[in-house]
């Protein structure tokens, strides 16, 4: 366990998170082998839930909206 | 090893350059369809820097071509038979996909914000326990593909979507789901500006788009 998402995300910007859904998650699949060759997969993609939930609660908001909470 | 990058079915209109090893990529015929492949020395390891390359690779072969499906981080094969013996049995779907994502590209919706609360299931359908279990189930997989939350702003965005993946989370935390958009190329512009002024439509929670992005939410999943 590091101390990670948190420094990841300030150190990278959103659009890094969406590129490894994009690649890890999406895009066309022919082989059942992806999965069992790239075992920690499911592990990043978690880990990147958590890291877009993380993003949420760090960066600001946009000014005004939904300031409650 | 062969390693798939995307599946096309034209030409390029210039030169494909070079893959994430530095490999030359080149197009590998399969009936209609063609793949864009290199020769790698081993496994691409998901590590930061090898997908940022991968993803620079497929921007940049995604503008040579008029429609273009990547495929998945990770896609090898031991020799390019391999490659078409996978393939294939995929051909019909593929061109099916090839199809929808021409002169498209992805735009990327995440959402975050409070659920809305679930619909009451209506009248308990007439049956038996089956009949019930498998009516919960279908409610169960459709809610995974729905966010009733945004419907406001998917009405504004509808005149520019060509079509639409959604998956919802349902972890804790504020991520509630994302929404894949298909746009027309030159109207990721249109559909940020629409989302600008649509945004306060629904109710507190919060939207962040990226794009444009290659179509990969797009491509067929894994074969059952």
């Amino acid at each position: 366990m590091s101390g990670g998402p948190l420094e990841l995300i300030e150190s990278s910007d959103a659009s890094l998170l969406d590129t490894v859904d994009h690649l890890l998650n999406k895009g066309l699949v022919l082989t059942g082998e992806v999965v069992i060759g790239l075992a920690g997969i499911d592990l990043i993609y978690l880990r990147l839930t958590a890291l877009l939930c993380a993003a949420d609660r760090i960066l600001p908001k946009v000014s005004g909206e939904g300031s409650e909470e | 090893m062969i390693y798939l990058y995307a599946l096309v079915d034209e030409e390029p209109s210039g030169p494909l350059r070079e893959g994430i090893a530095g490999e030359p990529l080149r197009v590998v015929s399969q009936g209609g369809l063609a793949a864009v492949t290199g020769e790698v020395p081993d496994r691409p390891r998901p590590d930061r820097e090898t997908l940022e390359g991968q993803d620079a690779v497929i921007r940049r072969l995604a503008g040579l071509f008029g429609a273009l499906l990547p495929a998945r981080f990770g896609e090898v094969f031991a020799d390019d038979d391999a490659l078409a013996k996978r393939l294939a049995p995929r051909e019909r779907e593929v061109a099916e996909a090839l199809a929808l994502v021409r002169g498209c590209v992805q735009m990327t919706l995440r959402v975050f914000g409070e659920p809305e609360p679930r619909p009451e299931p209506e009248a308990v359908p007439a049956g038996g326990p089956g009949t019930r279990y498998l009516a919960a189930r279908r409610r169960e997989i459709e809610r995974a593909h729905s966010l009733p939350e945004i419907e406001p702003l998917r009405e504004a965005l509808r005149p520019l979507l060509r079509a639409e993946r959604i998956e919802r989370h349902e972890s804790a935390g504020p991520l509630l789901g994302t929404a894949y958009h298909l746009v027309l190329r030159g109207q990721s512009d249109a559909y940020l500006a629409t989302l600008e002024s649509a945004k306060g439509r629904i109710g507190g929670r919060r939207v962040a788009a990226t794009g444009p992005w290659p179509p990969s939410a797009f491509a067929p999943e894994a074969a059952p």
